[in-house]
């Protein structure tokens, strides 16, 4: 068995910080090292994870098109909502595919949100919040430990 | 050829009877998101043969950065500020053609020395007797630029002054555009908020100052509880001096995660302090409408770093680095100053 792609970036960020950055004299060399040291131990836990958020938050936002689609009065709208629905989940696991529907459903996401915006009456509130509820979750998403906040 | 040497024939071309100049330390200064800045230390003899020994920073432009700035905009500034009670390190020669002796445009600051910038060094804990005197004059010291009459300033010859009534509109049309041109995927977030920034416009700037556009700590230069320079100057421009305050006080750069901007100072303290040396009002709404478009701006500089990455057109670690560091943390603070989190 070889070791896991995390666990071996854990251990490039190890060696890069305690090793390579103690030989380094230069303060713009040093910050390098601390930010590369850094940013693959993030990227590590971004590769784990990436597959599972990407389809949990593709899944989300079909769900969140399938009960929007009523309360939009704008046909096109309501169509591409319907269609966004009923489109089959990526079949395939790779991230970058996931990643391209990703883009396509956040896409209608900003355009259902500026539309529902603009509606009147409870209903609308109701979905608005549900909205504003994907978009928290999206940030827990993608989270990372040693992120900014 | 090599640096060191180029560095050592620009100054004998720039600085009056130089000769046998002589680059005895020459430093990367690490951070800086929109130019490579290098410390020089020069050894040089004038024209009666007597040595002399001076610091200097260079500004270069890199082939790519996190923020799209002119570098004759910043240098106006620092001209702007030289000599008043913002201190500011002299602004020398700027250089904006293309091919000279160092290779890119640039310009040249003399060296401000004994001081420290980096923010970590402000949350040691033998700095803590400092920190409050500090957070005081940071806002004394914006308080001054918010003050500073801009007619007759340097900068305003390659800037435009906004109307009051024109300020929000001009910068947030600029920061959206930065998002449109280098957002890679969708950004709901920001886009939420720039509908939220026009739905609730903020009224006219109470008066139209200069706007350093990046103040916080980690721009400036600092010993004990003054402060001896104010930096980084790329983003200034005119507009609403409730800009600055708000950007100051942005969450990404509370770096001791205890609610104290910058890791220094209340934010309550910051505004009085404010507000007494400007005389004018910092009214919690409008400054909220500043927090949430402080948001925007943020992201729109994450996003231009992360697409420059991508795109190949940069290679730093920190264009990088940021990007996985800060857009989705962004995208937190924004919920937050929309008041959207539980």
């Amino acid at each position: 068995m070889i070791p896991e792609v995390p666990t071996v970036l854990g251990g490039l960020a190890r060696i890069i910080a305690a090793d390579l950055g103690a030989e380094v004299r230069s303060a713009y060399a040093g910050l390098t090292v601390q930010l590369t040291s850094v940013l693959l131990m993030m990227i590590a836990q971004e590769f784990d994870r990436a597959a599972a958020r990407l389809a949990e938050e593709n899944q989300a936002l079909v769900n969140l098109f399938r009960d929007a689609a009523d309360q939009v009065p704008d046909a096109p709208l309501q169509a591409e909502l319907r269609a966004a629905a009923a489109e089959a989940p990526v079949p395939s696991l790779f991230v970058s595919e996931l990643r391209r529907r990703n883009r396509q459903l956040r896409a209608l996401l900003i355009r259902l949100h500026e539309r529902v915006e603009s509606l009147e009456g409870d209903s609308a509130r109701v979905l608005e919040e549900k909205i504003w509820a994907e978009l928290i979750a999206s940030t827990r998403r993608r989270h990372l430990d040693l992120a900014n906040g | 050829m090599e640096l060191r040497e180029a560095i050592a024939r620009y100054f004998e071309q720039r600085l009056p009877g130089c000769r046998d100049a002589e680059v005895t330390h020459l430093v990367r200064i690490p951070g800086g998101a929109s130019r490579e800045s290098w410390s020089v230390d020069l050894r040089w003899r004038d024209e009666h043969g007597v040595e002399h020994q001076q610091g200097f920073i260079i500004r270069r432009d890199p082939p790519a950065s996190l923020v799209k700035s002119e570098r004759r905009i910043e240098f106006e500034f620092y001209r702007s500020f030289y000599g008043t009670s913002v201190p500011v390190p002299k602004p020398l020669w700027l250089e904006e053609e293309h091919g000279g002796i160092l290779e890119r445009p640039l310009f040249v600051m003399e060296r401000i020395d004994g001081c420290e910038s980096q923010f970590q060094a402000l949350l040691d804990p033998a700095f803590a007797p400092f920190r409050e005197g500090l957070g005081r004059r940071m806002y004394e010291i914006l308080g001054d630029i918010a003050t500073t009459p801009i007619a007759s300033l340097p900068a305003t010859a390659v800037v435009d002054v906004p109307r009051p009534d024109e300020c929000w509109r001009r910068e947030l049309d600029y920061w959206e555009r930065m998002i449109d041109e280098h957002e890679m995927e969708p950004q709901p977030i920001a886009r939420a908020a720039i509908r939220w920034l026009r739905r609730n416009p903020p009224p006219p700037a109470q008066r139209v100052t200069a706007v350093h556009g990046d103040f916080r700590t980690g721009n400036f230069l600092y010993r004990g509880s003054e402060i001896y320079g104010v930096l980084d100057w790329e983003m200034a421009h005119f507009g609403d001096p409730l800009e600055d305050l708000a950007w100051s006080f942005m969450k990404a750069w509370q770096w001791a995660r205890d609610g104290k901007v910058g890791g220094v100072i209340d934010r309550e303290q910051a505004v009085r302090v404010w507000e007494e040396r400007t005389g004018l009002r910092a009214d919690p709404e409008v400054l909220r409408w500043w927090d949430v478009f402080s948001c925007v701006k943020a992201q729109g500089i994450w996003l231009t770093g992360a697409h420059e990455f991508a795109s190949g057109a940069a290679s730093d670690v920190l264009l990088a680095f940021t990007s996985y560091w800060l857009i989705n943390s962004q995208d937190k603070y924004t919920l937050e100053m929309l008041r959207r989190l539980p």
